[in-house]
């Protein structure tokens, strides 16, 4: 049997050109191992060869148009059965570009690739359902580790060796479901868990319940008596007719509409098109989804300056995360120009 | 309370002139059924069908299903509030046909709740292995509304989130009808002995045992013939619940059936005195999607659950609606309370993106999955459709090729623990 | 959406009756609301009496906006 062929990618830090004032690099390759390379090569053994490393600084690879084609070019010269990435640990930008590079070898290449990321990259929520990624640790202290997962992970999966699950093999889940019929009644699946869990033996969920990055929290509105506050929803309110045809259930849009003129949202004009939930008291009063009327008595008031002109709605769908990331950065840039310094975000 | 269950295992059912038990058989009087349901001025005509395993039958707008049982001796009757005295049922003997059940079958009448109403029955074929009722006897009641009851078809059947009066009142009528020809059937057996006795009690353990009991997340069912929300959940034995005090489970993703031979309590049984204290079932279901009451209800349930003094507690949720919040608030109070908890449940998620839960709570780390409400199934064109010419919620013809979501076959998303599909999350 | 906008640095008083699955995701400001079907409402309250109760909810999500928070935070 011939010899695998991998390439690595690394980011300007670990191919050890420099760090953040190197981020500008564009792509470039090496032939063999780099770096980490070396720790990857031992858990890859003696049946797989790195047999070049391709990297770029993490600025160019974000924000420079066809960088990862071109990084992509690089890894395609070498005709490799396996591309492994990283890892990125917590990195965000070198996250991201891995996530989309391996995307782009699965997808034109044909071959395997894998990443590693800690779960808090936001690589995580836009590639686990593409890619397979390897659970690291949040920095380089769980190098030699992740290699190892790596390793094991792609080679698993050029050999076409179904994987165990993400607990068992160390992978960040990537929402593919697989459906069988087990040997025993879920009635007596349950009875035994539960025994193991009574007793303090080890046990395993079927399904583990999903676990989310934290972020740093914003800084809190200074002065509220002099700032202007936003009004959000995605409560699915829309003018009575929905003439934009916002989606009742998994939205691929969010809209916005003036409300600079109005002291609240009449039942006449205004309801709610979410498909989640029964909307009759929305639609009797949509200020219970979208509380325009106790807003304008306590901009009267004084509690706050301003609330913005428009109302930014859509419909509801915590389950799409790259959807909901996508919202609040197009969102965010029509706040920001607005100088919208709070937002009120209702939901059902 | 001790219940002994005597079962008649029936391995062949056919119309005859006298409704009767021998050597395995069950014969039918098709005209005493008919006189017993059409004594009711609900109906203007029920049809009886004989459906077994294997043939090439559909079943359309399916509802409940119900096992045949009699009460043979002991306080109280079989189907309490319905058939019987609304009295405490679960001890003395109860007969069974072993392999029997009574389904409940009608097309939605106007003012009738239809949201997430399909439920198909397919007796062969890739449908038949995700509901236990394609390996079942099945007597299929289909019923025809009398329709001075809905002069006017002014309410549109599809979506009504409430459901009429009048609808409800027809939806009691037909589990009635139902529960009347489960107890005629079995009352057959009265005086004859039964092919073997299981016996339920739970009979006092090993103090080293961990106690644990059985916490059921109900919606919309009947509780000694009421239906009635339970904010602040209920105590019951478990015998009570095989003896058919919980009935009437409209929207078929559960059936009465499978209380009666509730698959989590029966194992609960088994692991009695061996692995576990079984000590009993907390029942708790509340209706609106306030937050207040989600908190009352699974506060409750918890409360109850220490009551009993549990240790551990067994979870049969509900997922896909506000109700997902009350099942995972139970879960936390439990395990605030120190009291241990597994639960089944549904998955309910619409692709990768989608973990599904309509909610999850971190404590919830032990739970067994009976597989994916919106896995796709297709049905190949059957030969005979019973049940009605219309869907509930497709314009497709019912004969023909149907690509149908786990949901919409019936009893095939229960989580009362009978099912051995399941689904692995990669 | 709340944690994508927090994270940029504009802070979001989320106002959602499902508090516990909004603190499970990490949403920095959290604001429990009445019910699922009116969020910001009662229609079982007389008119005044369920504005009144807007308002507080209004207040709430006020003063979450101009509160420092750490970590995932309900304002009750």
């Amino acid at each position: 049997m011939s010899t695998i062929r991998v390439v690595h990618y690394l980011n300007q830090f670990f191919s050890g050109i420099g760090a953040e004032e190197h981020a500008g690099l564009g792509p470039a390759k090496k032939l063999g191992v780099v770096g980490p390379g070396i720790a990857l090569q031992q858990a890859l053994g003696e049946g797989a060869q790195i047999v070049a490393t391709v990297y770029c600084g993490d600025n160019y690879a974000n924000e420079q148009a066809n960088a990862i084609d071109a990084i992509l070019a690089l890894v395609s010269e070498e005709r490799p059965d396996i591309l492994i990435a990283g890892p990125a640990f917590a990195s965000g930008r070198y996250g991201l570009a891995c996530g989309e590079l391996c995307v782009r070898a699965q997808d034109r290449l044909g071959i395997v690739a894998v990443t590693g990321m800690h779960p808090d990259n936001p690589g995580v929520d836009l590639y686990r359902t593409k890619v397979h990624i390897a659970r690291t640790r949040e920095s380089a202290a769980g190098m030699s580790d992740a290699m190892k997962v790596m390793a094991q992970l792609a080679l698993k999966l050029y050999a076409r060796v179904p994987l165990g699950t993400p607990q068992e093999e160390r992978y960040i889940p990537t929402g593919r479901r697989v459906h069988f019929v087990a040997e025993q009644s879920a009635a007596l699946r349950a009875v035994d868990m539960l025994v193991k869990k009574m007793s303090g033996q080890p046990y395993a969920t079927e399904w583990p319940v999903p676990s989310y990055s934290q972020v740093e929290p914003a800084p809190p509105v200074q002065d509220l008596a002099h700032a202007k506050i936003a009004l959000v929803t995605t409560g699915g309110v829309v003018p009575r007719g929905n003439p934009d045809r916002l989606e009742s259930a998994y939205a691929s849009k969010w809209l916005k509409y003036p409300i600079g003129e109005l002291n609240d949202l009449k039942p006449s004009d205004w309801q709610s098109i979410h498909g989640g939930f029964d909307t009759t008291n929305v639609n009797e009063d949509p200020n219970r989804m979208a509380p325009l009327d106790a807003l304008r008595e306590l901009e009267r008031e004084g509690a706050f300056q301003d609330l913005a002109d428009e109302l930014y709605t859509t419909t509801g769908n915590t389950a799409a995360i790259p959807t909901a990331r996508r919202f609040a950065q197009e969102m965010l840039q029509e706040l920001r120009a607005n100088d919208v310094q709070g937002v009120i975000l209702t939901s059902a | 309370m001790r219940l002994e269950v005597g079962t008649f295992q029936i391995r062949a059912i056919e119309f005859g002139a006298r409704t009767g038990v021998a050597g395995g058989t069950l014969v039918v009087d098709k005209d005493e059924v008919r006189r017993l349901v059409l004594g009711d001025s609900h109906f203007a005509d029920v049809q009886v069908h004989l459906v077994r395993p294997g043939e090439n039958v559909r079943i359309i707008n399916a509802k409940d299903a119900v096992e045949p049982r009699w009460k043979v001796s002991g306080p109280g009757g079989v189907f309490p509030g319905f058939v019987s005295a609304p009295t405490t049922v679960g001890e003395g003997r109860t007969h069974r046909l072993g392999g029997v059940a009574v389904l409940e079958v009608a097309e939605p009448v106007p003012g009738e709740q239809t949201h997430f109403r399909e439920q198909i029955l397919d007796m062969s074929g890739p449908g038949a292995e995700f509901s236990p009722f394609a390996q079942t006897l099945n007597v299929a009641l289909e019923f025809t509304p009398n329709p001075s009851l809905f002069p006017s078809a002014s309410v549109d059947a599809k979506d009504v989130l409430g459901g009429t009066n009048e609808a409800e009142d027809y939806n009691r009528a037909t589990t009635l009808a139902c529960l009347k020809v489960a107890a005629y059937l079995a009352r057959a057996t009265a005086d004859q002995t039964p092919d073997h006795v299981e016996t339920f009690e739970l009979t006092p353990c090993a103090p080293v045992l961990p106690r644990v009991a059985c916490l059921y997340h109900t919606q919309a069912n009947y509780l000694y013939g009421m239906k009635i929300a339970l904010p602040f959940g209920t105590l019951v034995h478990p015998n009570e619940v095989f003896d058919g005090a919980l009935v009437g489970w409209r929207q078929a993703y559960r059936s009465t059936y499978w209380d009666q031979n509730n698959q989590a309590m029966r194992e609960l049984y088994q692991a009695h005195g061996k692995s576990v204290n079984f000590v009993g079932c907390v029942l708790f279901y509340d209706l609106t999607p306030e937050r207040e009451q989600k908190e009352r209800v699974s506060s409750a349930a918890g409360k109850l659950a220490r009551l009993l003094g549990a240790q551990g507690a067994l979870l049969l949720g509900i997922n896909g609606s506000n109700y997902a919040i009350d099942t995972m608030l139970a879960i936390q109070e439990c395990e605030k309370l120190g009291i241990k908890t597994t639960l089944i449940y549904l998955d309910v998620g619409y692709g990768p993106d989608d973990p599904g839960f309509v909610h999850a709570a971190p404590e919830a780390d032990a739970i067994v999955c009976i597989g994916s409400r919106d896995r796709k199934i297709t049905l190949p064109p059957t030969a005979k459709v019973i049940g009605g010419q219309r869907l509930a919620s497709s314009d497709a013809d019912p004969r023909g090729e149907l690509t149908v979501n786990q949901r919409d076959i019936h009893t095939a998303c229960s989580t009362q623990g009978f099912t051995r599909q399941t689904t692995r999350f990669f | 959406m709340a944690k994508e906008l927090e994270a940029a640095g504009m802070p979001v008083a989320y106002v959602t009756t499902l508090d516990g699955l909004a603190r499970s995701v990490g949403a920095p400001r959290i604001v429990r609301g009445k019910a699922i079907t009116n969020v910001a409402g009662d229609p079982n309250l007389r008119p005044s009496d369920e504005k009144a109760l807007r308002k507080e909810i209004v207040n709430k999500a006020l003063k979450a906006l101009t509160t420092p928070v750490k970590k995932s935070t309900a304002f009750d």
